[in-house]
């Protein structure tokens, strides 16, 4: 099985190494582009900054609902998609997640979820090396 | 196995420049370089130099060294 080594990127100068996973994502809009998120175990779902909403093609009732989600500190609000968009792993790019992204406002960054991104692929966090490894699920 | 250290769409990722300066805003990279900035996404990608092939990011407004979700 094809399984890719993926060393933990800094975004800027002094921020902590990451597992952030790049995936090309089309909105609902048909627009595809690159994203980077980190790939977080403890989310259930993906989330992304209210701000990639109109880059995605959300931002309408239609498209669009209110939804509370659980955090660390207690609850919050989020705009939750109705309607689906897609990504794929561009090195694995026969495997196509439907994703039912959040926007979360005030949020800076992507968080790929269990649920869906991490549903279609298995993922070795190996925090001692400073990498991570990513393959297809089976199945 | 293959190790993806610099190739590939997780090799976009190796970003040669500092994105201090951007900080708070949007940014479109290729080969590891900032090709445009944006306070608005939408703007950054309809701009003329900006390829679909770029990856588009927010840069985070503060440097965290410890991240809880």
């Amino acid at each position: 099985m094809d399984e890719l080594t993926v060393p933990y990127r800094s975004l800027h100068a002094g921020d902590s190494p990451r597992p952030l996973l790049v995936l090309q994502v089309t909105g609902i809009g048909g627009h595809s582009g690159l994203v980077v998120g980190l790939i977080d175990s403890g989310a259930d779902v993906t989330s992304l900054p209210a701000r990639y909403a109109p880059l995605m093609g959300y931002g309408t009732t239609a498209n669009l609902q209110t939804e509370t989600f659980g955090q660390v500190s207690g609850t919050g609000n989020a705009l939750g998609a109705t309607v689906p968009c897609s990504a794929v792993v561009p090195e694995f790019a026969e495997v196509v997640v439907e994703l039912w992204p959040s926007f979360i406002a005030g949020s800076e960054m992507v968080l790929w979820g269990r649920r869906d991104v991490l549903a279609r692929f298995d993922v070795t966090i190996m925090e001692s090396r400073q990498a991570f490894t990513i393959a297809p699920a089976p199945g | 196995m293959t190790t993806m250290e610099h190739r590939g769409a997780q090799g976009a990722l190796v970003i040669d420049e500092d994105l201090t300066p951007y900080r708070g805003s949007w940014v479109a990279i290729r080969d590891g370089k900032v090709i445009a900035s944006a306070l608005d996404p939408v703007e950054l990608r309809d701009r003329d130099e900006v390829l679909d092939t770029d990856l588009l990011l927010l840069v985070p407004s503060q440097t965290t060294n410890t991240l809880l979700l």
